[in-house]
């Protein structure tokens, strides 16, 4: 090689040169990036001293005006009041301030089980589906609420409430319908695990075909059209399309021990083309060899109710995103156990109604909480949380990847962070999810990471509302002074597509 | 209406319970809080009662929406009994109640006491935990077991008892050796509680027994599911009864350690004097 003819300090010169110019190029590629995205720890300043660990993030722009973005995790209310706080910001994500306007009780903590929220399309209307406390031992139970002004200090009405033997899970989606006989009116669909169902066929979707209406009838669609084992596993995900269709992916259990925990399942993608309206909801696909609705992804996936990947647990993921410009588009994302004790996250995709599905198009090892969407552009967003390293090294890695043909994909690192700090305090250490939405051509999203004030942590920027001293990468209270301990935070993030 | 007073709904009862001074009226330190007649701006004097998020609010202007009670002008001192509302890069509450500074004993008392706002919060919510158990004794924890039910189902295959979620208690029972019942009426040597060993968000907070444990209980009467009642509270059949209350202890206050101090033991201590 003609270099191997230089002299020592021609090849140092070199060198050095090569380098700085390698670091200019990824300075400036670290620059291009933080044009375009912007993350956020959410907590405000005037919680700077709050150590609690918010996990179990969700996220709703609302898309009629994407300046405004509400969310939610596992956060009391900062003064320990009746009602649980949710995350509002009216500037497209740049500041956050925290409204207490969920039904709770000081008793519990001034805080909700598992929530999730969506906005109408267009008619400005918050939902959230919630976990409501207290519950009496296995009985969780469900609440389904309604604001039209998540801004104001008026509590969310309640819609439905159920519990019964109980009703894990809740997971919702929304859309207002632009044509049709839905036109103008506000679908809500909401995934949920009901214990209340026949022979173990838990999977659910509740849904309302009018939610903005004063009184919005919600009716309970059973999607499981197999005897399970003993039941279903909790996630249940709908995604909604503007031309009325509505899919569904559960974790349908084929088997279940319930000493060791472990278990298989098959991935089951359901769906409705009259928006849930039809006479045999959620029944149009039918898998081929057993004539069941709903078509069976993926067969015996196995996983372990008791399985951890570092402090968080495991237990069977799935996802789901539409393509918003065309319907017969849907990837599906689901996580098994493999046989070396990982944890593998899948990514497949239908270009025909979820009829037939693609070999793995993806695969993360020792990742989990995938979120998807499809933005505008036929652009697919995969969130995801992925450990990594081993021992004390060992780093939470949260990655933002995107691909419009699935094969090629391109990916930004939001964080990466120790993932063993700070200690748990309960489960879910990071969330049995996260979320990912498209509006546009922007993707939105939220995930729970440790809150180390620390650049390299972020090598993507980010921004911090609370107290911190990025010299000493420690946070800081309210006086500005007071070092307050690590937790676990909820960080928004903005990618323009 | 000082705030160790009050013995009625949790919900409607102040979290963070401050003298002010109104600083300005119609107004706001904060661009989310819509301002009409009833918010004003006031100053934190002094903390008298509140979280931990909260304590540090002495010096700072928060943002406070009246009851509608009382009038508020510039310049005037008031207690406010409050709850939070809106938390950003300042601070807004709702005022539940608020009282004019006045030369009464009740107030006196309340702005002299000092100490810290967080543990007179923790003071209150003592009592009432006290005020609303069912049977509070002290003694010790001298075994935990599963329920009787988990371990017929452990013996009688891998199929679950009823629903798998992750938000399950993982119930187990302790036996507490009884020294002395403090309220309620008890004449047997034990009783039996019930507590969650999960760790999920719903049940982490409540507390973890294990044999050796000593101390104050303070025992709620809790309805449980049919087919979970304890080994006590089954017929002679074996059967377990439709609808059973069992003791729990679910609150993070329900127990105190002999080692600390205040807490209950005052409470029991004040009764005793």
């Amino acid at each position: 090689m003609p270099s191997s003819r230089k002299s020592a300090p021609a090849r140092k010169k070199k060198d050095a040169t090569r380098k700085s110019g390698e670091k200019r190029a990824q300075t400036q590629k670290v620059k291009d990036a933080a044009a375009k995205v912007l993350i956020v720890n959410m907590i405000p300043k005037s919680l700077s001293g709050e150590d609690h660990q918010d996990s179990e993030p969700s996220l709703a722009v609302n898309p009629s005006n994407p300046l405004q973005i509400a969310a939610s995790a596992f956060t009391p209310d900062p003064s320990e009041g009746p009602r649980a706080p949710i995350y509002v910001s009216a500037d497209g994500g740049t500041t956050w301030t925290l409204n207490s306007i969920v039904p709770s009780t000081v008793a519990d903590g001034s805080v909700t089980g598992d929530i999730t929220v969506a906005f109408g399309t267009s008619s400005n209307f918050l939902y959230a589906g919630i976990i409501r406390f207290p519950f009496p031992g296995e009985r969780t139970r469900l609440n389904i609420l309604r604001t039209k002004d998540f801004q104001s200090a008026e509590m969310m009405k309640v819609l439905v409430d159920r519990m019964g033997k109980g009703v894990d899970q809740p997971y919702i989606a929304a859309a207002t319908f632009a044509a049709g006989s839905g036109k103008k009116k506000d679908r809500v669909y909401v995934g949920n695990n009901d214990f209340n169902a026949d022979s173990g066929r838990t999977a659910t979707i509740d849904q309302t075909l009018n939610g903005a209406d004063t009184k919005p009838g919600f009716t309970t669609n059973r999607i499981e059209s197999r005897p399970p084992s003993s039941q279903d596993g909790p996630p249940i995900r709908p995604a909604i399309h503007s031309d009325g269709t509505v899919y569904g992916v559960f974790h349908s259990w084929r088997s279940f021990n319930n000493s060791s925990g472990e278990g298989t399942a098959d991935v089951v993608v359901v769906r409705d083309d009259k928006g849930g309206a039809s006479p045999k909801p959620f029944t149009d696909l039918v898998d081929p060899s057993d004539h069941n609705a709903g078509i069976r992804v993926v067969r015996g996936a196995k996983f372990n109710f008791n399985g951890v990947l570092g402090l968080q647990r495991t237990g069977g993921d799935v996802g789901i995103a539409l393509d918003p410009k065309n319907s017969d588009i849907v990837y599906v994302a689901y996580n098994d156990d493999q046989p070396d004790g990982g944890y593998a996250l899948h990514i497949l995709r239908s270009t025909d109604r979820g009829q037939t599905w693609s070999p793995e198009l993806k695969r993360v090892n020792n990742a989990l909480n995938p979120a998807m969407a499809i933005n505008t552009f036929g652009k697919l967003g995969l969130l995801y949380q992925q450990l990594t390293g081993a021992g004390a090294s060992q780093q939470w890695v949260t990655k933002f990847e995107t691909t419009t043909n699935g094969t090629s994909w391109s990916a930004l690192t939001l964080a990466q962070v120790p993932a063993n700090r700070p200690p748990k305090q309960f489960d879910p250490y990071l969330g049995d999810y996260e979320h990912l939405m498209a509006v546009g051509k922007d993707f939105y999203g939220i995930f729970s990471a440790n809150n180390t004030p620390k650049k390299a942590n972020f090598p993507n920027d980010v921004v911090y509302q609370r107290n911190v001293n990025w010299e000493t990468n420690t946070l800081l209270d309210i006086d500005n002074i007071t070092p307050v301990g690590i937790s676990i935070d909820p960080f928004f993030f903005r990618v323009a597509g | 209406m000082p705030a160790k007073s009050r013995k009625t709904d949790p919900s409607s009862q102040p979290t963070f319970v401050f003298k002010g001074t109104v600083q300005e009226l119609k107004s706001s330190t904060m661009k989310e809080v819509p301002i009409s007649a009833r918010t004003i701006v006031v100053s934190v004097d002094q903390v008298l009662e509140a979280p931990k998020n909260l304590a540090k609010l002495g010096g700072h202007k928060v943002t406070v929406q009246l009851s509608g009670k009382q009038k508020a002008r510039v310049g005037q001192e008031m207690i406010f009994y409050t709850q939070g509302w809106i938390f950003g890069h300042g601070v807004a509450v709702q005022s539940l109640n608020e009282e004019p500074i006045m030369q009464s004993k009740a107030h006196a008392a309340l702005l002299s006491r000092g100490g810290d706002p967080v543990a007179h919060k923790r003071s209150r919510e003592v009592q009432e935990r006290f005020d609303s158990a069912d049977m509070v004794v002290s003694g010790k924890v001298t075994a935990v077991r599963l329920l009787a039910d988990a371990i017929k189902q452990s013996k009688a295959g891998t199929t679950p008892p009823g629903p798998v979620s992750e938000h399950s208690p993982h119930w187990r029972e302790a036996v507490i050796e009884i020294d002395e019942v403090h309220k309620g009426k008890h004449t047997k040597k034990n009783v039996v509680i019930r507590f969650p060993a999960s760790t999920d968000v719903r049940w982490y907070k409540a507390p973890k027994f294990e044999a050796g444990h000593q101390g104050y209980f303070m025992l709620h009467k809790t309805p449980i599911a049919k087919g979970t009642a304890p080994r006590a509270a089954k017929g002679k059949a074996g059967k377990p009864e439709a609808a059973a209350e069992v003791y729990t202890a679910l609150h993070p206050l329900d127990f105190q350690p002999y080692s600390q101090q205040g807490g209950v033991r005052q409470i029991i201590e004040s009764q005793k004097a």
